[in-house]
């Protein structure tokens, strides 16, 4: 009877919820996919691709959903759609313009006014490391700390990439002399 | 090397240290130069502000990121050149209420650096939904969760059945036990049913052998019938009417008659002797074993409902043990499978 309990908790089926069990993976998924899709489209500039980085990610995280708890969930998924990132940008060798940027661009910031379209124009003109974490802090909300978590940097290293991400905006959009 | 490391460049090289990008040369020079100026030591990776930000346009990225490292904020030193460093750092929340109205009435005294004010206000992005539409591929089927106790209710009724299968066996087991005498037992019976057969060779005898209901010849019953029923002095009683009918069945067969000199019939062994009985031997080799197509399963509506519950395979077989063949049980849940050979009858 014991190894029959031990058995079925293990699996998530009752009990405690220490670990990602398939409800809590799915709720992962539709609290989290929309979050994750934006991060990659805005770093790629590309719907197909994020896509696939999205699913890579997910399934990734499905793997090894026993052995992730449910409240580090967010932290976990962003760690490795930005690791899938990473590697599919060392693949296949994009720098901040990707090949089919033009033509996806206008379809991805299509919705955006004219200041935030600029704002998305000088963000394709950062480094990817400062792009990432501008992304991070602004749409996600997380402190250095978390940041640093999610790209493996130092809080300092965070902090000084933040600051050089706002003053390349800024310099960015005082040349375009677009005033809110 | 491609410069030496001084007091107005270290700290580009306390970031490149910091990320690795030093080559193992300019990191021996960097720590060299940390130890000649200690007050420089880095302190949980936070650099001290020591040299005010520098007019350099060469250094300027390097100002921002000594503004950055600052563990605090000191408002004096705002001016026209390092005022972006702190409207970001009021974007990024990191000023005192009263270090923000400082700033504030300073761009009031400075109108000329307000649009630099608003600009930055304008790096911050805003929420801006993007739905993923193939959400339906990620998600996995979900197997339901159980309660707790149902869980332990059913880990029980599977206790259960194997108790009774156990059960099964262990009465079986010894009620064979009873009706099986030992080998000590039957030798004493043997000595014991040898005079009575004996005599009821005596008396029976007029003219004709008539073979009594040899003692070994029918086995159990026979041994108990002669014990049950003859007095100590050997007189025989009047049978019970079970035991009448019983010996009436055995009567019916063909009665073997002796030889006209006195010698058994070809075909009626001879009687077996005390010494004659062979000892009962166990052989685990010559007795098959129960596949689980021969097993039944007693609890089947439970472990119907359990399959249902669980999303998960559950079969429970189980059969008594016979002469020639061994019972046991099997028990699958999923892909967990247990199973026992029970002892032979």
């Amino acid at each position: 009877m014991i190894i029959a309990v031990t058995f079925l908790k293990r699996n998530g089926l009752i009990g405690d919820k220490c670990y990602m069990n398939t409800k809590e993976y799915n709720n992962a998924v539709n609290q989290y996919a929309d979050n994750i899709y934006r991060f990659v489209v805005k770093h790629t500039r590309n719907k197909m691709l994020a896509d696939d980085i999205v699913q890579e990610t997910f399934a990734k995280v499905w793997e090894k959903h026993d052995t992730i708890q449910a409240d580090k969930a967010k932290s976990y998924l962003f760690t490795t759609a930005y690791h899938c990132l990473v590697d599919v940008m060392k693949k296949e060798n994009r720098s901040a313009t990707l090949d089919g940027y033009e033509s996806a661009s206008s379809e991805v910031d299509s919705h955006l006014f004219d200041v935030q379209k600029v704002l998305h124009e000088a963000l394709n003109t950062l480094p990817e490391i400062q792009k990432t974490v501008i992304l991070l802090r602004d749409y996600e909300g997380y402190h250095y700390d978390e940041i640093a978590d999610i790209t493996k940097l130092s809080e300092s290293q965070v902090k000084v990439y933040i600051f050089r991400a706002r003053q390349a905006l800024k310099s960015y959009l005082k040349e375009i002399e677009l005033v809110a | 090397m491609k410069e030496n490391i001084t007091l107005d460049n270290y700290e580009a090289f306390y970031l490149d240290y910091l990320e690795g990008n030093l080559s193992l040369v300019e990191q021996k020079a960097f720590e060299a130069f940390l130890a000649q100026h200690p007050h420089l030591a880095i302190d949980g990776d936070e650099l001290p502000v020591l040299i005010p930000p520098s007019k350099d346009e060469n250094t300027q990225a390097s100002s921002i990121d000594v503004f950055a490292l600052q563990q605090s904020i000191d408002l004096s030193d705002l001016n026209a050149e390092n005022v972006d460093f702190y409207l970001i750092a009021k974007e990024e929340g990191l000023l005192s209420n009263a270090q923000t109205k400082e700033l504030l009435n300073w761009l009031v005294a400075h109108p000329s650096h307000q649009v630099d004010a608003a600009l930055m206000q304008q790096t911050r992005f805003k929420n801006e939904v993007l739905i993923y539409p193939y959400k339906d591929k990620l998600v996995q089927k979900e197997a339901r969760i159980i309660p707790l106790w149902w869980a332990s209710a059913a880990a029980l009724a599977a206790g259960i059945a194997l108790l009774l299968t156990f059960g099964w066996n262990t009465n079986e087991g010894n009620s064979i036990q009873t009706n099986q005498p030992t080998i000590a037992q039957k030798n004493n019976q043997t000595k014991q049913n040898q005079e009575p057969s004996q005599t009821i060779q005596q008396n029976t005898t007029n003219g004709t052998q008539q073979l009594a209901p040899s003692v070994y010849e029918n086995g159990t019953k026979n041994r108990s019938f002669v014990k049950d029923h003859l007095q100590p002095n050997n007189t025989p009683i009047v049978l019970p009417s079970n035991d009448q009918q019983q010996l009436a069945q055995e009567n019916k067969k063909p009665t073997p008659k002796a030889n006209d000199d006195g010698s058994l019939p070809p075909n009626i062994p001879a009687p077996v002797r005390v010494g004659d009985i062979p000892e009962e031997k166990t052989s685990n080799h010559d007795l098959a074993i129960l596949t689980s197509n021969e097993m039944r399963n007693p609890i089947e509506p439970i472990t119907e409902v359990l399959s249902n519950k669980l999303n998960t395979p559950i079969d429970f077989r189980s059969a008594k043990p016979t002469s020639d063949k061994k019972g046991g049980f099997y028990l699958k849940i999923g892909k967990l499978e247990v199973s026992h050979k029970g002892s032979k009858r």
